[in-house]
């Protein structure tokens, strides 16, 4: 085979799609584990691994206050971190991924429909009203939800081409809520409810408890799950409307699960972290050049992917310097260059 | 025997009328062929007839039974669609795409099997295209992607197949090809409803033709009775001559040509001078 048709085949050329998908799990166990040592106590890997035997054996193995030790720092504040991280990760990629091929287009994401900026003012006049961390989150899933609804509600209005109108009105509908989001932001008390949305919504795990994740990580996993059991369809409905309905799929009920699903796992990602952009848009793409369109095998890829990418991202941002960085501008800053990269393949057609 | 029919099928957006009480049939193992201008309700009457879209008014049947009763993945077994060539977004392998055709056979947990990559292989193969197999469906000509279409519609396992323009856009080799393709499975069995711009084609091709303006039928039945010089005036407001130039095999000449060949303007019939070294045609 020649070179040409070797970079026209789908997948890396000679690896099996399946055993990508593999790699990228082996590859994530590993980065957990090194996630783990990091920070500002770090923990060699023997140590990591004695004390998951204890915690998930029960054999003790390490002397009973060094387990106290590090029972705090590994299991108490990192691991919930690195859950969260993942989580997010693999919800903004997969929801990303299926948005895409809802619309037939490769350029749409959680951010562009408006889930995330609904979400973003959901979470925001939360903080402003709701007495209690819960109440907070319920809003700002509410918010997230609202606004793909509206986008939904304007694209109904008038007739003609159904997606256009759609993600017209993700445009519309996430330009309304972050007008709001600035009418929130100005009526908060500049002394510490400004500060905490500011910095919230910047992005960031450093939020995360083991309660907010064990919330959390049941819906966004139960979302995921659907997706990729509806990858077959998801797959005939990026060719197109009528030819998915003339396929004998119901399209209207399909899509409206389909989107239903990618938006609550998105709008569950700001519960957890905050605002973080670009992950749900360039994600998917990396995926579709390791191993095509397909989502039946895409969806797992672009989770795995997603979840390694933003864990790689969270080590970075708690560790480059003294402070840490806010996760949402650091995937900004990674992802801006990267999709101008990506824009090269725009003419040729996607992945 | 009748395979589908439309009675006096109505549809409108708002108060604009887009087809005026339709009626045609569809024999079985016959290609039916839709003439008619741009906007004239071809695209329409086409997704009426596949159930994407509801007629306000009449009666669409297959195998006499209403389109709207049934199931919709019992309508995909039976007929098919092959849409405009479009580009597409996702670079789906070949294979991929015409495995999507097994959707209305498979249940919600069943996943694809190798009887099915056998049947897309086969379909494949018979629209002499199996070699694309692994090959982006983004990357390959709009011909070959017209023939993996066909194929989709064929590992479906449907017995009639609607396609919308199937030739547009084709350069004339693929458009031979696919229109050869076309009468070859009628041939064998399988109904065809197709729209066009090429009232040649339909000469070529098909054995039934609908003529279609402002959404109401102007002409119907076999190509040879009625793609003539009246009807394809009132259909494309052009001059355009039929000429039989032997027993079953008519073309049509443009005013233009015509005039080329004979000014006289008597309204004479040019006839072929059966020479097969100078095959002129004289008045």
């Amino acid at each position: 085979m020649n070179r040409m048709e070797a970079a026209c085949r789908p997948g890396l050329a000679g690896l099996g799609r399946h055993w990508v998908a593999l790699l990228l799990a082996v590859l994530l166990l590993m980065t957990v584990l090194v996630s783990l040592g990091l920070g500002k106590y770090p923990v060699s890997f023997r140590e990591i691994l004695l004390f998951l035997q204890q915690q998930v054996l029960g054999r003790p193995t390490l002397a009973p206050d060094r387990y106290e030790l590090l029972h705090n720092i590994l299991w108490e504040i990192r691991a919930p971190r690195i859950a969260a991280a993942m989580l997010i990760g693999a919800a903004l990629a997969a929801s990303g991924t299926a948005f895409q091929s809802i619309f037939v287009n490769p350029l749409v994401s959680p951010k562009l429909l408006g889930v995330l900026p609904g979400a973003s003012f959901g979470a925001a006049l939360g903080m402003l009203l709701a007495p209690s961390w819960f109440g907070v989150q319920l809003c700002c899933f509410a918010g997230g939800v609202a606004a793909v609804g509206l986008a939904a509600g304007i694209a109904r209005l008038y007739r003609g081409d159904r997606m256009l109108m759609l993600v017209l009105g993700g445009i519309i509908s996430g330009s309304l809520f972050t007008s709001l989001l600035s009418i929130v932001k100005y009526l908060a008390d500049p002394h510490d409810q400004l500060p905490a949305i500011v910095y919230w919504l910047m992005g960031g795990l450093s939020m995360a408890n083991s309660r907010t994740i064990t919330g959390v990580s049941i819906p966004i996993l139960a979302g995921l799950g659907c997706l990729m059991l509806m990858a077959r369809y998801l797959n005939a409905l990026s060719m197109g409307e009528e030819e998915a309905g003339s396929l004998g799929l119901n399209v209207g009920v399909l899509r409206f699960w389909l989107i239903f699903c990618a938006t609550v796992i998105s709008a569950l990602t700001v519960v957890v972290g905050g605002l973080i952009a670009w992950v749900g848009l360039i994600v998917p793409h990396i995926g579709r050049l390791l191993v095509g369109p397909d989502n039946r095998i895409l969806l797992p890829v672009t989770a795995l992917l997603g979840a390694l990418y933003l864990l790689v991202v969270d080590d970075v941002s708690r560790l480059l310097l003294d402070v840490e960085i806010p996760l949402g501008i650091v995937t900004s800053l990674i992802g801006i260059p990267f999709f101008i990269l990506l824009l090269k393949n725009a003419r040729k057609g996607w992945g | 025997m009748t395979l589908m029919e439309a009675r006096n099928i109505s549809f409108g957006y708002g108060l604009s009328p887009v087809l005026k009480e339709v009626s045609f049939v569809v024999p079985k193992g016959n290609l039916v062929a839709l003439l008619g201008p741009n906007g004239c309700g071809k695209t329409t009457l086409l997704k009426i007839m596949l159930g994407l879209r509801q007629a306000n008014g009449g009666e669409m049947l297959l195998e006499n039974r209403l389109i709207a009763a049934f199931d919709r993945r019992d309508l995909a077994r039976r007929v098919a669609y092959v849409p405009q060539i479009h580009k597409a977004s996702f670079a789906f392998r070949v294979l991929d795409v015409v495995l999507m055709g097994r959707l209305p056979h498979k249940g919600f947990w069943s996943s694809t099997s190798r009887r099915d990559e056998q049947l897309a292989m086969e379909a494949l193969e018979l629209m002499g295209i199996g070699h694309l197999r692994e090959r982006p469906y983004t990357q390959i000509s709009g011909g070959e992607r017209q023939m993996t279409l066909i194929a989709r519609a064929l590992c479906q396992g449907a017995h009639t197949f609607i396609l919308d323009e199937p030739v547009n856009g084709l350069d004339y080799g693929n458009q031979i090809r696919l229109l050869e393709q076309l009468a070859e499975l009628a041939a064998a069995g399988y109904t065809f409803v197709m729209s066009t711009h090429f009232p040649d084609h339909v000469l070529w091709v098909a054995g039934q033709v609908v003529m279609l303006r402002d959404g109401s039928v102007i002409a119907q039945g076999h190509p040879d009775q009625v793609l003539n010089r009246e009807n394809l005036c009132r259909l494309y407001q052009a001059d355009v001559e039929v000429w039989e130039l032997m027993e079953n095999f008519r073309i049509c000449v443009p005013e233009r040509l015509r005039n080329r060949i004979c000014n006289c303007q008597s309204g004479c019939k040019p006839v072929l001078l059966c020479n097969p070294t100078d095959g002129r045609i004289a008045c």
